[in-house]
């Protein structure tokens, strides 16, 4: 896996932030990991790296955003609302997946998520082993491990 | 609407429709009764006037006088006792006016007068007198007196015919316009019952909004750091075996933080289902003792963020209320002002200032932190809504406690905030007087 590829992590609990960061390292992931602790500052990054991003090719934009629901100022869903009109406002956020990352187990928060495009994956927090993270992240993960 | 109060309603139209019914029938049955009684008195008049006339009394009378013979005067005798009869029967009906019987009592005082010269004439016979156009002229009756009492009863009877139409067209209208009435006001209450219903059923649907979202933001605040809680815990298995103890130590740190902010969340989630919450209280309020007591209560936290407490109670007497309202609603603002405070100002504060307008007791807990946003303004009495990450430590449960609990008591809470210079929340709670 190319070492210059990032992933952001969308999450007010600096905690689930740093447990899902220690689980994407042993699983091989090498890329920068950047942090967001709400959907305002994840829009807020979005747009400015963007504007950057001819000085950024190697990061920006990150392969995938990992991205909570229940978070204060912005949430989730208000954060994808609002992903779908930057990627229309730049095209380089194409490529960039979603993958949900909730304590949320609801059927109809699941439904919703995946009503994006963007919307790739659903995990929730704490209700999955090791392989199925992995398997749930292959996408952003070497082949080999 | 409730089906018991449906058949209420149709009970109500129903028994309206058969009062209607009823009174129309009885109204009927009234001018039936008064038409049937003015047209036998019509009836008896008629009688009264031929019995009179050609054929009649007056006719037999003149016979006699004329011609003689008795069987002239027992016809005469005859009609006349005829027309006593039926005169007495007019003036029997129960419907005869006073001024009826005032007319009809000239024919009686004609016919009395026929009677007596009726006598008259016979003992001039028997005394040898002829027949005759003498004997006619000696006893002739003015007729006019009882002409005159026929036409007054037929003009009497006849304005009493027209009076009962119109008095049973006004009595038909009356029982229109009542019923009509009646039948207004009772779909006036419906429609109004069914406005009460609907906005009743609105509230309910608020209601039970509110309560979902409670439960779905409540379940999530209460799982998510017990989730967090196993993760750090397998981060920690990890590092033991690594012997990596410093970051073993410091997630054991990040454990205990967890655990208090879960604990502050149930209690937050207690406080807000304490019954005396709801009542109005009869405590008699020391409002500077409520805040010092507060104040205590944070010291550590005050201290921390060097916020110091400014007081400016404004109140000649103790009011009465809710002490445990007054410390939730005082409590909950100043831990805010505390948290909130901006470390990059030199002297930060929190006022806290009460008086009492007569009307309502006024509190008002301002300070000089970080202020909240514009466009999260109107967020922050939501239930769960927390603004600041990163100072964080919130359950998002205390300013929606605050403004459920001032509300339940008619009272109101506003903010007014500027980012970066600090927040004023005012809160006015009618006193116990004037509820």
């Amino acid at each position: 896996m190319n070492q210059d590829v990032s992933i952001l992590i969308v999450d007010d609990s600096e905690d689930d932030r740093y447990i899902l960061k220690r689980q994407l390292k042993r699983l091989g992931f090498s890329g920068a990991i950047l942090e967001a602790s709400d959907g305002s500052d994840a829009v807020q990054f979005l747009q400015e790296a963007g504007s950057r991003q001819r000085d950024q090719t190697l990061t920006f934009p990150p392969i995938a955003i990992v991205l909570d629901i229940n978070m204060p100022v912005i949430g989730g869903f208000e954060f994808l609302a609002r992903f779908e009109t930057l990627r229309k406002q730049n095209p380089a956020l194409q490529t960039c997946m979603l993958i949900m990352f909730s304590s949320s187990d609801r059927e109809d928060d699941i439904q919703r998520a995946f009503s994006f495009d963007c919307v790739k994956e659903y995990i929730v927090k704490g209700r999955y082993t090791a392989d199925e993270l992995k398997q749930k992240l292959s996408a952003i993960l070497p082949a080999s491990s | 609407m409730e089906s018991g109060r449906k058949k209420s309603y149709a009970f109500t139209i129903l028994a309206c429709a058969i009062v209607a019914v009823l009174s129309i029938a009885y109204i009927d049955h009234n001018e039936r009764q008064a038409r049937a009684t003015h047209d036998e008195k019509v009836t008896t008049l008629g009688q009264i006037f031929q019995q009179f006339g050609y054929g009649g009394a007056i006719h037999a009378f003149k016979n006699y006088a004329l011609r003689g013979g008795e069987h002239y005067r027992q016809l005469a005798e005859k009609k006349l006792s005829g027309l006593t009869a039926l005169v007495g029967k007019f003036e029997a009906s129960a419907s005869t006016t006073s001024a009826e019987s005032k007319a009809i009592a000239q024919v009686s005082t004609v016919i009395e007068e026929y009677r007596r010269k009726l006598a008259i004439a016979r003992d001039a016979i028997a005394q040898g007198t002829p027949p005759g156009p003498a004997l006619d002229q000696l006893v002739r009756v003015d007729d006019e007196q009882a002409l005159d009492g026929i036409a007054a009863v037929i003009t009497l009877l006849d304005a009493d015919q027209k009076t009962l139409s119109r008095s049973s067209r006004n009595k038909r209208l009356l029982a229109a316009l009542v019923l009509t009435s009646f039948f207004l006001i009772n779909f006036f209450l419906y429609l109004r019952e069914i406005g009460y219903l609907e906005r009743t059923n609105a509230s309910l649907v608020t209601a039970n909004e509110e309560l979902l979202q409670f439960s779905y933001r409540s379940s999530h605040d209460l799982k998510a750091p017990l989730i967090t809680i196993r993760g750090l815990s397998t981060c920690i298995l990890e590092d033991i075996e690594f012997g990596d103890y410093d970051e073993v130590k410091a997630n054991v740190s990040k454990i205990s933080m967890l655990a208090a902010r879960l604990e502050q969340l149930v209690s937050g989630l207690l406080q807000l289902a304490r019954a005396d919450l709801n009542n109005r209280g009869n405590d008699e309020l020391d409002i500077a003792k409520i805040v010092d007591d507060i104040y205590a209560a944070n010291l550590t936290i005050a201290n921390a963020a060097d916020v110091r407490m400014i007081q400016d109670i404004n109140l000649p007497d103790r009011p009465i209320g809710s002490k445990p309202v007054i410390e939730l609603v005082l409590s909950n603002l100043i831990v805010n002002a505390i948290k909130y405070a901006d470390p990059q100002r030199e002297e930060s504060y929190v006022k806290v200032r009460a008086s009492n307008d007569g009307h309502a007791l006024k509190i008002e807990v301002a300070d000089n932190g970080l202020g909240i946003r514009d466009d999260y303004q109107s967020k922050v009495f939501g239930i769960f809504e927390k603004f600041h990450p990163s100072q964080s430590g919130g359950s998002g449960l205390g300013l929606y406690m605050i403004k459920k609990t001032v509300e339940r008591l008619a009272g109101t809470i506003h903010l007014d905030s500027k980012y970066g210079e600090g927040s004023t929340f005012r809160v006015s709670i009618p006193l116990q007087a004037n509820l």
